[in-house]
């Protein structure tokens, strides 16, 4: 045979946009896992180009993460179009009458069926003139490219959203809803009994039951991650087997669930390289969310090798537990956005791109670039692990005092910033007092700290400099390695200082 | 007949509201983000209120007199406001037709990129479905998903493109957090609620749209409120023949140039190849005189309508056996009239 089918399911961002709970984005995000799953079933058989499919996708539970993906190639035969057509029409029937009343079962299968972005194609392998003039067929890797761009054009037809009163949109019912019986056929086919509400996630506490309060500052606060892959597409290219990678991505997907359940935080979309998790802010014993940032890196680069150009951006929003979900996660989704390097102005992956926003509106953000290792190092081992969690009250005001005086001194650490001299001869006369005395290894963490992120990103900088083909202006010429820096070694200390609050 | 270039710039931060609001109604949200270009409704209205005040006839709340004025008002303005279901085509009185809206930015004028600008389309034939839609052809373009922002671009009359907000942005925003009361002064658990609110980034750029209005009707410069909470804007009416600008779009297609309304989607699916769109929520709010009086006083019905518009900017492919039928479904008199479904055709 050579002959495939590409398939999208969609729109994902737009029923995400409807969730007001942990559980109702649980909701959005695992109906198109259980689409998809229910869709392709007929056919996992066939040989897939995209993402890689094994029994255990359909039989093993993922404590509650969707682990279907909303695009796939698949080798078809001549039937397998017409199969796929009566089967969307099946799957989607089965949808409306799980959530609609009976008697309105039939329009609502009409109202999905315009809502949802299902979309799929048939092509065959294209026939490619080298420049020699040799023909040769496609490869894999060109197959699920071409593929790839045609369902991304196919996607741009807009779902026609049918005029529906809100008490009659039932897709936005179900994952609103405050009792679980209308969901159950999700948590059914999930596998779980409920979804954790947000402030059980945030003490990491295990199960549902009686809504408990927060304990602690930090228990208020919730970290909402997304992440995606980078340089996919050159990944993909490398391996000889098109299925090789996607078996990578699936080993890199259970450990991934490993981590964040280890973690106590709650997966709720883990497939090929995109994640999507809520976690706790800090868990003791574990370490901060940065920790697990790290650990699923760890993961990714474990399963797909260390000779892999793929590398994995974060973007992380961590958000006061009664902040509006969906603006959350919408805001997690453009960090990540920021962090791929969309747009001219950071066309650098492999970055968690942060943003602290604290009850009072009050927000922080920054980014850490992951290919600067020294810094990640130092940020995860010699200021936060070092220094969240601390016991006494003079250790909090410390830290917020340094914080603060990283903003008021910005003029003077722009241009101390690039010599360690300097940065020395700035801590020791601003922290001179015999009260900082038994702070000196603190003072020098921070130094080494901006120091070192200063020279890192300068030189990422620089780099980046040199292999584009135009001039770099504006926000990637004069100091903004040592913002950057700046900006980072602020947003930690605000990190450690909301941790170690008592109240 | 007269026709008129009317300009609307804004004194201050302005928020055009959508089928989002923060009221008890059906959409209630927290959120609630500004519309880039008020919607033609509220500038007809704007209009009517305005020609009102110039000829002295808006409600002073006298019985007596108000319903005096009802006769010049309906001959004025039009009995009622818009009704996106009117079956035929309504009068707005010595209002003739409002053109879309567009961005007067210096000397250019600036609509929503066409979300097909830039890219060579062509259609292959490939076996697809879509929503329920059996294709024998897709469309074909080169086309690289992570840098399209057509969604986020403006075009000019000089076909150069402009970003609706960053560095080189056309508005920048601003987000207001507030607590609303309940209406006797206690607390309300759900009256928290951030709006974004818009502005130019530029003080030459204003909003604009043609007018033409009988003879007879008088519209002066002046300050006027419209969108929510009652935005501030300096109203000019200036005499114009200027015609508006259409950006070029693919052979065999339909290039919408304002928000169209099409009231029955399967039509659309069925007399066109595939369309590259973009969706958006209008709620028509629409008064209309009961018949009756309440202790002397003309009583009105207000009524509520959710509808879904595509998008400025959408492009419609279509073979041409299918074109008629087409122009058909988005040809409606009663909306283009007030600035709706206004669309070029490219053969």
């Amino acid at each position: 045979m050579d002959t495939y089918i590409a398939l999208t399911l969609g729109p994902i961002t737009r029923v995400i946009s409807l969730a007001q709970t942990t559980r109702g984005m649980w909701a959005a995000s695992y109906i198109f896992s259980f689409l998809a799953k229910n869709i392709i079933e007929p056919f996992k058989e066939s040989k897939f180009l995209l993402p890689y499919i094994d029994e255990t996708l359909f039989k093993e539970k993922f404590d509650g993460a969707g682990v279907f993906p909303d695009r796939y190639i698949f080798e078809a035969s001549d039937k397998d179009f017409d199969a796929l057509v009566t089967k969307v029409d099946k799957v989607i029937g089965g949808l409306a009458a799980n959530i609609a009343p009976s008697k309105e079962a039939d329009s609502v299968k009409t109202m999905l069926m315009h809502y949802l972005k299902i979309y799929f194609f048939k092509t065959t392998r294209k026939k490619i003139q080298e420049g020699s003039g040799v023909i040769r067929e496609e490869t894999d890797s060109e197959l699920v490219k071409r593929s790839e761009m045609q369902l991304a054009l196919m996607e741009q037809q807009d779902s026609f959203i049918p005029s529906v009163p809100q008490n009659k949109h039932y897709l936005s019912k179900l994952i609103n809803c405050e009792k679980l019986a209308p969901m159950q056929f999700l948590l059914d086919d999930a596998g779980i009994g409920k979804f954790r509400s947000i402030v059980n996630i945030t003490s990491g506490n295990d199960g549902y039951g009686k809504e408990i309060q927060p304990e602690t500052p930090y228990q208020r606060y919730i970290a909402i991650v997304y992440a995606d892959g980078d340089s996919m597409g050159k990944a993909f290219a490398k391996v000889k087997n098109s299925n090789e990678l996607s078996r990578q991505l699936l080993q890199f997907n259970k450990a991934a669930i490993e981590s964040i359940k280890d973690f106590d935080g709650q997966p709720v979309y883990i497939g090929g390289d995109d994640l999507f998790f809520f976690a706790p802010v800090y868990k003791p014993g574990k370490g901060s969310i940065f920790t697990l940032l790290d650990e699923l890196d760890k993961n990714f680069h474990g399963a797909l090798g260390k000779d892999s150009p793929a590398t994995l951006s974060f973007g992380v929003s961590i958000t006061y537990y009664k902040y509006p979900m969906s603006e959350a996660v919408r805001l997690s989704q453009e960090l990540l956005s920021k962090a791929k390097g969309y747009g001219a102005d950071n066309p650098l992956k492999n970055n968690v791109l942060f943003s602290l926003q604290k009850h009072s509106g009050q927000t922080r953000s920054a980014l850490i670039h992951k290919g600067c290792t020294d810094t990640v190092k130092k940020m995860n081992e010699e200021i936060i692990d070092k220094y969240i969690a601390v016991g006494n009250k003079d250790d909090l005001l410390l830290v917020s005092s340094v914080m603060h005086n990283l903003r008021e001194h910005e003029p003077i650490l722009l241009n101390a910033i690039s010599d360690d001299k300097l940065l020395k001869n700035y801590f020791t006369n601003n922290y001179n007092e015999p009260a900082h005395d038994s702070f000196k290894g603190f003072f020098n963490s921070v130094r080494d700290f901006l120091h070192t992120s200063y020279l890192e990103y300068k030189d990422r900088i620089d780099r980046l400099k040199k292999s584009l083909d135009s001039p770099v202006e504006g926000r990637l010429s004069g100091f903004e390695a040592a913002y950057a820096a700046i900006d980072l070694c602020y947003a930690t200390l605000q990190f450690i200082h909301l941790v170690n609050q008592k109240k | 007949m007269s026709r008129y270039k009317v300009t609307l710039k804004p004194l201050d931060w302005f928020f055009f509201g959508g089928d989002q609001t923060f009221d008890n109604g059906d959409t209630q949200s927290f959120i609630a983000r500004s519309n880039r270009f008020p919607q033609q409704t509220t500038l007809l209205g704007m209009v009517r209120y305005q020609l009102l005040k110039k000829k002295n006839l808006l409600l002073s709340g006298d019985k007596e007199a108000d319903a005096a004025k009802k006769p010049d008002i309906d001959a004025l303005i039009g009995k009622e406001s818009f009704d996106i279901e009117s079956a035929g085509v309504q009068s707005f009185g010595k209002i003739k037709s409002i053109s879309p809206v567009f961005i007067q930015y210096g000397e250019r004028r600036l609509i929503p990129m066409p979300l097909t600008y830039g890219l060579n389309i062509g259609f292959c034939d490939e076996d697809a479905w879509m929503s329920g839609k059996r294709l024998s052809k897709v469309i074909n373009a080169a086309f690289e998903e992570k840098k399209y922002s057509n969604y986020c671009k403006l075009i000019d009359d000089k076909m150069k493109s402009w970003d609706y907000e960053g560095d080189e942005g056309i508005f920048s925003s601003s987000m207001q957090i507030g607590i609303t009361k309940a209406d006797d002064g206690d607390e309300n658990d759900k009256g928290f609620f951030k709006q974004e609110t818009l502005r130019f980034k530029s003080s030459d750029t204003s909003f604009a749209f043609y007018l033409e209005l009988d003879d007879d009707a008088i519209l002066k410069d002046d300050v006027v409120f419209i969108g929510a909470q009652r935005s501030c804007f300096k109203m000019e009416v200036r005499t114009s023949d200027e015609k508006p600008f259409i950006p070029d779009h693919p052979a065999g297609s339909i290039l919408l140039l304002s928000p169209t309304y099409v009231a029955n989607r399967q039509s659309l699916d069925e007399n066109c190849l595939q369309h590259w769109s973009g969706t958006i929520s209008f709620c028509n709010i629409r008064q209309s005189d009961s018949g009756n009086l309440r202790s002397g006083v003309v009583c009105y019905h207000r009524h509520r309508s959710l509808c879904t518009f595509l998008t400025t900017g959408t492009v419609i492919f279509f073979d041409n056996n299918q074109i008629e039928e087409l122009e058909k479904l988005l040809n409606k008199q009663n909306l283009y009239n007030i600035g709706y479904n206004h669309f070029s055709v490219k053969k």
